[in-house]
């Protein structure tokens, strides 16, 4: 099976000389269709990097970043438009939606900018917004909706598409545990169910407990890895999560 | 540092807002114009003519320039406005960095100063430059070329410019530091928060659209059916009809911008495009439609102040250069011999006689009943439904002027006019030009209704004369009877009115010489012991009605058009940076910098283009209300003459409209390049 999205020696530097920053220094790792892959890391481990790195926003020193066998480094114009539009669903942490456009028009947006009329993709809209309960608010503007409620039509969006990947970028960092919760069950359902690909940063354990793997990063290198194992419980890796955090948080010096 | 701070900003913001510079300019433009009129050559040369009437609109200049400083102040307080608003975050960051308010304000008062002398350094001599090019082409197209050209250039207009545009400033810098003063800091480093959009009510909204369409409907109504006009409370009800009107059609917009949103479009981003307009239209209809009925009203200001200026030929094509009258105190022969004794004869290719007189009736004293018209006053009040006829001031009953037929048709044929067809047994009807009613006389007269002159039975006949039949002044008819010789001579009874009509040889001198010409003559006539009057004074009154009708009209017009388009650019810009996270938004999802622009423009379009559409909409009406009610029957007989001039006018309209649309696609390009980079917030 070929991976969807496959890195190799990732270095992203900045500055030069003694005043050099080296915020991703050679990151190599794959995510295999279906995945649903967890980054974690301290403030300034290089994870949001990372992301930049992988949504095409910033270019990397050196090393390649292909997606379904696109280098993406390589695109530039129209392609890197589809790219982000077309390759690659975002779900952001502060929701991202248009406050003048009601859930429907928001949801469809990336049909507007990507495919056609706005109205194509019918079928797999009414299925999103069934899926994520959504079905009531889609003619409310994003002031009238709750947290939880706008992350959702968020959610819809970067699915509507049917990307080849999903990033999420901290999806759970404007929600309470509730709605977080109700998010992250709804997101590894579509990654169960429907095979979704999901590549998501998080500084949040519980969330980070739905992932099938996790990578920690620190001063831009990968640091440890944890895959859940097949049957276990989310309980189990959770507190697996939060022994390596702990690691972590003691400073490399404690190496596992 | 305070300096340097303070010199960098204000190199910065003029690089980066045309608008702002570009307001300012303006400014100082309409200040200049303003005050600088009375060095104008049209002017110094009326100052010598017409000095009453000069001195009355000289006397409106003052008024004018009040005008002008409050006009001034919206343009400048808006234009600031949108700057100070670009630049909140940066404020924030210096209060955060420990700057105080008092010096935040020093800093911001040091660099306004600044860009006020920029503002004059260029606007200034823009202004002379404007003002010699105005100067010159006035003088051109009036054709009085010979009395030499002076340059316009007033240091005590350039002074009041100065005093006039720091002083708005200062007023407006004023208001906008209380504003800013007023806010925290929190509110300065983020955007300010967008108006929230709420649930709208179609139905309501359906209403509005139709009430105000209605309402408009009615005003054009009033206005092209003439009843606007008939005084000035109906004249009242009719522009508040309008605005209102205007005012629910842009709060009922919503409703046409929304289906528009929902309409299946397979242009990109068509929902987003249209959502943006719907905003405009929600959050901005009251400035939407005070825009659009100042674009109305620099509209028809255009419009008047042009068909003014086009149908006030000075040296009119059919004109009497010269009448010459000894009527009270002397014979028919003393004229044309003290004429020729001057030895200016040679100079007329038409010298005669034009004689009037009223109906006497021998031996009766009741000069009342001298001319019987009750048919032609019936037909009249038949076809004129309006109102009373004859009461209007219309009436020839009684004792009417009659104008000799024979002395009539020469004078109308020198002048290049068909002569009146009159036989015996008919009359024909005079009116001057002021008081013409043609679409109501020539109904009548095709009816041939019998009238009584003197008891002797004739048929009104022919068309309604309007030709000249002296210089200017001696004689206004605002009615007459064009009567047969024979009859003229029996009715008068000897005692007629003389009147020796001159025209000057028109081969001999070209346009650009009359003037000079008059002035040559008139000093030879000035030693003759008779009344004249030369068409020099009434060209001066032309030239003064000219000038102050079309002059400050199109000047208001132009004044107006630029702060309604400031105002509009304004708005959307600074909407534009209040909802910049929109923009991330779509740039985040792989909207690319073709598309993003794309959108903009077309919103652009469409904020401009509504309040453009309704305004263009009224113009018409508008315009058709001030010929019909305002325009002398003068300017109505050069209607034909106008459509191309007004066609330039459209187009003038056109590109200034199509200019601010470019400066304020050009800022938004500029301001969305700097949201092209999706960037992830922490």
């Amino acid at each position: 099976m070929n991976p969807v999205l496959k890195i190799e020696s990732l270095k992203k530097y900045y500055g030069k000389g003694e005043s050099q920053t080296k915020a991703i220094d050679g990151i190599s790792f794959q995510v295999m269709p279906g995945e649903f892959l967890g980054i974690m890391g301290a403030s300034g481990s290089g994870k949001s990097t990372l992301l930049n790195c992988i949504a095409a926003v910033i270019k990397p020193t050196s090393g390649t970043i292909e997606m379904n066998g696109k280098e993406i480094s390589r695109l530039s114009g129209k392609d890197l438009a589809d790219y982000r539009g077309k390759d690659m669903g975002y779900l952001f942490q502060n929701f991202e939606l248009i406050d003048n456009l009601t859930g429907k028009e928001n949801i469809l947006l990336p049909v507007s900018l990507h495919g056609g009329s706005g109205k194509e993709d019918d079928g797999r809209f009414e299925k999103l917004a069934e899926y994520l309960e959504i079905k009531d608010i889609l003619n409310k503007f994003p002031s009238q909706m709750s947290g939880g409620e706008k992350q959702r039509i968020a959610a819809a969006r970067a699915l509507i598409l049917d990307p080849g990947m999903i990033l999420c970028d901290e999806p759970t960092g404007a929600l309470d545990s509730k709605n977080a919760k109700a998010l992250m069950t709804k997101l590894s359902g579509i990654n169960r169910e429907q095979g979704s690909t999901i590549l998501m940063v998080t500084h949040d354990s519980n969330a980070a407990s739905f992932c099938s793997r996790i990578m920690f990063i620190q001063d831009g290198k990968i640091f440890h890895e944890l895959r859940k194992e097949d049957g276990e419980e989310r309980q189990s890796f959770y507190d697996r999560i939060l022994k390596v955090l702990a690691q972590l948080g003691g400073g490399s010096a404690n190496v596992l | 540092m305070f300096s340097k701070l303070v010199i960098r900003n204000s190199i910065r913001s003029h690089k980066e807002n045309a608008l702002f510079m570009g307001s300012l300019i303006t400014s100082i433009i309409a200040f200049y114009v303003v005050l600088s009129l009375s060095s104008q050559d049209v002017m110094r040369y009326l100052k010598t003519m017409e000095s009453d009437a000069i001195n009355k609109l000289f006397s409106m200049i003052g008024v004018l320039y009040g005008f002008t400083l409050f006009i001034v102040f919206a343009l400048i307080f808006f234009a600031s406005k949108y700057q100070i608003e670009r630049r909140s975050h940066e404020f924030g960051v210096y209060i955060m960095m420990g700057m105080k308010r008092t010096k935040l304000l020093l800093m911001l008062l040091l660099e306004d100063l600044g860009s006020s002398l920029v503002a004059l350094l260029i606007g200034l001599p823009v202004s002379v430059l404007i003002t010699e090019v105005i100067s010159l082409l006035t003088v051109k197209f009036v054709g009085i070329g010979f009395i030499g050209h002076q340059i316009t250039w007033s240091p005590k207009a350039a002074l009041l410019t100065a005093a006039g545009f720091l002083g708005v400033k200062l007023v407006s810098f004023i208001i906008l530091s209380f504003i800013l003063a007023q806010k925290e800091v929190g509110t300065l480093l983020t955007d300010a928060p967008d108006n929230v959009r709420k649930k709208g009510y179609p139905i309501l909204q359906a209403a509005l659209l139709l009430a105000g369409a209605l309402l408009l409907v009615c005003a054009y109504r009033s206005g092209v059916s003439g009843t606007a006009w008939e005084n000035i409370r109906t004249l009242g009800r009719t522009v508040m009809l309008g605005t209102l009107g205007t005012v629910l059609l842009f709060r009922g917009l919503r409703f046409v911008i929304d289906l528009i949103a929902k309409k299946t479009s397979s242009g990109k981003l068509h929902v987003f495009t249209f959502r943006q307009v719907e905003d405009g239209v929600i959050f901005k209809s009251g400035t939407m439609a005070i825009c659009s009925i100042l674009i109305l009203i620099a509209s028809a200001c255009l419009a008047a102040g042009v068909a003014t200026f086009v149908s006030y030929d000075i040296y009119e094509k059919e004109r009497v250069d010269y009448t010459f009258t000894n009527t009270f105190n002397g014979k028919e022969d003393d004229l044309l011999e003290t004429i020729r004794a001057t030895g200016c004869e040679d100079e007329f290719s038409y010298l005669s006689y034009l004689r009037l007189g009223h109906p006497y009736i021998v031996g009766n004293e009741n000069f009342d009943s001298a001319f019987e018209s009750e048919e032609f006053m019936k037909l009249s009040d038949e076809v004129d439904h309006s109102s009373q006829f004859h009461y209007r001031g219309n009436s020839i009953d009684g004792f009417p002027f009659m104008i000799r037929l024979s002395d009539f048709n020469s004078l109308v044929t020198a002048m290049g006019a068909e002569p009146i067809d009159i036989k015996e047994g008919e009359l024909g009807l005079y009116r001057s030009i002021d008081c013409a009613i043609d679409d109501v006389d020539n109904k009548v007269l095709a009816q041939r209704p019998h009238v009584t002159l003197v008891g002797k039975e004739f048929v009104m006949t022919g068309k309604a004369r309007h030709d000249p039949i002296v210089t200017d002044s001696f004689i206004s008819l605002s009615a007459a009877l064009i009567v047969p010789d024979d009859d003229f001579d029996r009715f008068t009874a000897g005692k007629e009115e003389i009147y020796l009509n001159g025209l000057l040889d028109r081969e001999k001198y070209s346009r650009s010489e009359l003037t000079q010409t008059y002035m040559r003559l008139n000093e030879t006539f000035d030693e003759i012991e008779f009344d004249y009057e030369s068409y020099l004074s009434n060209m001066g009154r032309q030239l003064f009605y000219l000038v102050a009708a079309s002059y400050i009209t199109i000047y208001l017009a132009l004044i107006f058009l630029v702060v309604a388009n400031t105002i509009l650019a304004v708005q959307f810009l600074m909407s534009q940076k209040r909802t910049s996270r929109r923009y991330k938004t779509l740039v985040k999802l792989g909207a690319d910098h073709k598309t993003i622009y794309k959108t903009s423009k077309r919103q652009i379009n469409w904020y401009f283009g509504l309040p453009i559409a309704v305004a263009a909409m009224s113009t018409v009406f508008a315009t058709k209300a001030l010929f019909n009610g305002l325009l002398s029957s003068r300017t109505k007989t050069h209607i034909d003459e106008m459509i191309p001039v007004i066609l330039v006018v459209v187009g003038v309209f056109v590109l200034i409209e199509c200019l601010y649309m470019h400066i304020v696609k050009r800022s938004s390009s500029r301001f969305l390049e700097t949201l092209m980079t999706p960037e992830r917030e922490e």
